[in-house]
């Protein structure tokens, strides 16, 4: 046989060209022709004919792919791009708000609003709004009618629909009806929490309390890749997604919420109470502060009158603010303690120490006199805190140089911010130092609490001092960030700093007690417990460089138990009205029972 | 051709002669050598199919679970979804019941009673106990036993 290389010109060669001529059969054997042949043409036409169909088929086919890749290319890819690509919409709320015993103050929800379109709508409207007043019982159906009419598109239909109501609103399927979904935030117990928490407005952004001071820990950081609200992902043709066109770590959203070191039992109790006396004596406000002085924390704070977040639209904006952080006041005798606490550091007194206390001194012309307008001569100093007399104050504080009594009065940081998580804080008042320092009856008057002012929490503050033994600590509602199995993953950074000596801050308690036990603190006596506590008697300015008669601001400051102290509860009325209107008649009687609260809430044991 | 002996031997031996006939030629195989690298390229040859085998079935493996992987990841997605709305509907509703409860528990009818603050709660006088000692118990120690070595199953 002979083989041929197979290319073009031996193909034509080829037997399959050859003319067929009919074979005689011999006798067994073939005869083969061995001389050359004609070729048929037929054959080679027949062959280009082929070629010449395959390659046009071909080139056809390469002419649909250009078209359909290069003219039509872009075309073909957006309209695949808008099939497969959808906007996936994650949950991402803001974070919940806790107490510290994982009772929620503030959540996130879902919230839907219905609008109707009229362009879209393919039924008639009265179909439409009978059908939806169905599933929405108070809707008014008629009126719906109307506004469709009038409105071609972005007609209202309800607002603030809860998941259950939007779901079967969705379940009715009408076309040109449509759900926006948005979070709303809640606040389940309503106005027990409003002056700590605050409230958010439409926005979602916080206006006021924790919920404005703690935005950048309430609010998840937006910018990081993880907590994009909306992505842009790839799904097949069922219409599931494509997982491996998830940005990385997408779908990973962490369940940390703000943890408050406040007790909601205690301030229902707290509230409850308050109330109470802010209706019988008709009070302009009233507020209730109760710290444990160990670290800082604060247990309740409550402020009357007060606001329901979930309706804040409903309330005149002054209430928004938590006046016992931005307002100030002038203590008065409930800063006594903490004069005397001065004192005794500075080693002009010791706690056995006897002063005087004349029913009345004169400080550079002005007179000042006793509330009872009474002296008892020769007193000790508890004795002195016992009856809570102005003049025996004075004569201990000028005791002390008056530069350096201004000194340990901005040592205190009176006139500081103490840098509260609570938004607007108010910043006391101190009289600048050339004033202060240049006549006797600055320091007279602040002695007993007046000429300077602070805000009730620094006030609280400076006693938990006392109660610490010493330590002057930021008090703090955020105890940090905690996930789901109660573990802190962000803590605050809380400040503390030594003003005072252990022992004085000590003995000064002792004098608290005795106040309770002997002096004008009867009213907060508990039986099988040592309290200590000081009352407030403050006039106020009436607004024309003089005090008013008739205004006053009363207040009670106490230490709980005195032989271990913990807690501070501190409640001050402004303004209450009646007769006999002192702080161990109108403010005494709600810290006793906060107090009474503290113990069973706390299980603090009786102090034998 | 076959070739005959000299048959002067009982009959045993012819026997054994008899199936001589049968099997004139008893070949015994001689051990076959394998060349070392043919073993070791066989070797190679089998190893690798085997791991193409299992490449290939896993290729099929992987394939299967891509194909399934959005449609699982959906599923999923979803029940989580529903999971967390589940969870949200629920605290808020739980926090919800318990404040409605404590405005209640604030009405006189309502069955439930305040603590009376005029008492302290009820504390136990703390007890001092010493937590028992647990008596070590005497024991001697144990009795010396002369091994007795088994000398016989």
């Amino acid at each position: 046989m002979k083989f041929l290389k197979p290319n073009f010109s031996n193909a034509l060669d080829s037997p399959a060209f050859k003319k067929k001529k009919s074979r005689q059969v011999s006798s067994g054997k073939v005869k083969k022709r061995t001389s050359t042949q004609r070729k048929s043409w037929g054959g080679l036409v027949r062959i280009i004919l082929v070629w010449l169909v395959l390659i046009m088929g071909m080139v056809g086919i390469g002419y649909r792919l250009y078209h359909l890749q290069i003219v039509k290319g872009e075309e073909f890819f957006n309209r695949a791009q808008g099939q497969q690509k959808t906007n996936l919409r994650r949950y991402i709320p803001r974070r919940s708000i806790v107490d510290r015993e994982g009772r929620v103050l503030a959540s996130d929800q879902l919230v839907y609003d219905v609008y109707a379109h009229r362009l879209l709508l393919e039924e008639s409207i009265e179909d439409v709004a009978r059908k939806l007043g169905e599933v929405l019982p108070e809707l008014d159906v008629n009126g719906l009618i109307q506004r469709i009419n009038n409105q071609q598109t972005g007609v209202i239909v309800a607002r603030n629909l809860t998941e259950n109501q939007a779901d079967r609103v969705r379940a009715l399927r009408i076309i040109g009806v449509d759900l926006d979904q948005r979070y709303g935030r809640f606040y389940p117990q309503d106005d027990l929490w409003a002056d700590v928490i605050g409230y958010v407005d439409m926005d979602h952004n916080g206006q006021a309390g924790v919920e404005h001071s703690q935005g950048e820990l309430l609010q998840r950081d937006l910018s990081s890749p993880e907590v994009r609200g909306m992505l842009r992902v790839t799904r097949n043709a069922l219409g599931s997604i494509i997982p491996a066109s998830l940005p990385d770590k997408a779908i990973y959203l962490d369940d940390l919420s703000l943890k408050l070191t406040v007790d909601s039992r205690l301030q229902r109790a707290v509230r409850d109470r308050l109330r109470v006396q802010m209706e019988q004596f008709k009070a302009k406000k009233g507020a209730v502060i109760v710290l444990d002085a160990h670290t800082g924390s604060i247990l309740a704070l409550a402020c009357e009158p007060t606001y329901n977040p979930n309706r804040y639209f409903a309330y005149d904006f002054a209430l928004f603010k938590n006046w016992s952080v931005t307002d100030t006041y002038e203590p008065g005798s409930t800063f006594k303690p903490i004069n005397v606490a001065i004192a005794l550091d500075e080693g002009v007194i010791n706690p056995n120490s006897y002063v005087s206390d004349p029913a009345q001194v004169t400080v550079d012309g002005w007179p000042i006199a006793n509330a009872s307008r009474t002296g008892l001569g020769r007193v000790s100093i508890t004795r002195a805190m016992d009856v809570s007399s102005n003049t025996a104050m004075i004569d201990i504080m000028r005791r002390i140089p008056r530069a350096r009594y201004f000194e340990r009065l901005e040592e205190l940081g009176i006139n500081q911010r103490m840098g509260l998580d609570l938004p607007f804080e108010g910043v006391g008042f101190l009289k600048s130092k050339e004033v202060f320092t240049a006549r006797d009856i600055e320091m007279a008057v602040s002695s007993f609490g007046q000429g300077l002012s602070l805000t009730p929490m620094k006030l609280v503050q400076l006693t938990g001092a006392l109660a610490n033994g010493g330590k002057l600590i930021t008090p703090h509602v955020v105890e940090g960030l905690v996930d789901a199995n109660g573990e802190i993953q962000v803590y605050p950074d809380i400040e503390e700093t030594q003003v005072f000596q252990e022992s004085s801050a000590y003995a000064v308690v002792k004098m608290m007690e005795s106040v309770v036990e002997n002096g004008t603190g009867k009213v907060a006596q508990i039986e099988g417990y040592k309290v200590g506590g000081k009352t407030g008697t403050a006039q106020k300015h009436d607004g024309r460089g003089r005090y008013s008669a008739t205004a006053r601001i009363t207040s009670f400051v106490s230490v709980l138990p005195t032989d271990n102290p913990r807690y501070v509860v501190l409640a001050v009325i402004d303004e209450p009205q009646g007769d006999s209107l002192f702080g161990s008649t109108v403010a005494a009687p709600i810290v006793t029972d906060v107090m009474k609260s503290l113990i069973r809430i706390r299980g603090i044991p009786p102090s034998n | 051709m076959t070739y005959y002996r000299e048959n002067n031997l009982p009959n045993k031996r012819v026997r054994s002669r008899k199936q001589q006939e049968v099997n004139p030629v008893v070949i015994t195989p001689k051990k076959v050598q394998i060349p070392f690298w043919l073993n070791f390229f066989n070797f190679i040859t089998n190893t690798f199919s085997g791991f193409s085998i299992i490449t290939v079935i896993g290729c099929f493996v992987v394939y299967g679970l891509t194909v399934s992987a959005p449609s699982e990841w959906t599923k999923r997605y979803r029940s989580l979804q529903e999971l967390q709305k589940r969870e949200r509907q629920l605290t808020f509703n739980n926090e919800v019941i318990k404040n409605q409860l404590a405005q209640e528990a604030r009405e006189a009818n309502s069955g439930l009673v305040t603590p009376d603050l005029s008492q302290t709660p009820v504390f136990l006088p703390q007890t001092d106990v010493k937590p028992l000692d647990k008596e070590l118990p005497v024991t001697s120690s144990p009795k010396r036993i002369e091994p007795i070595f088994p000398i016989a199953y």
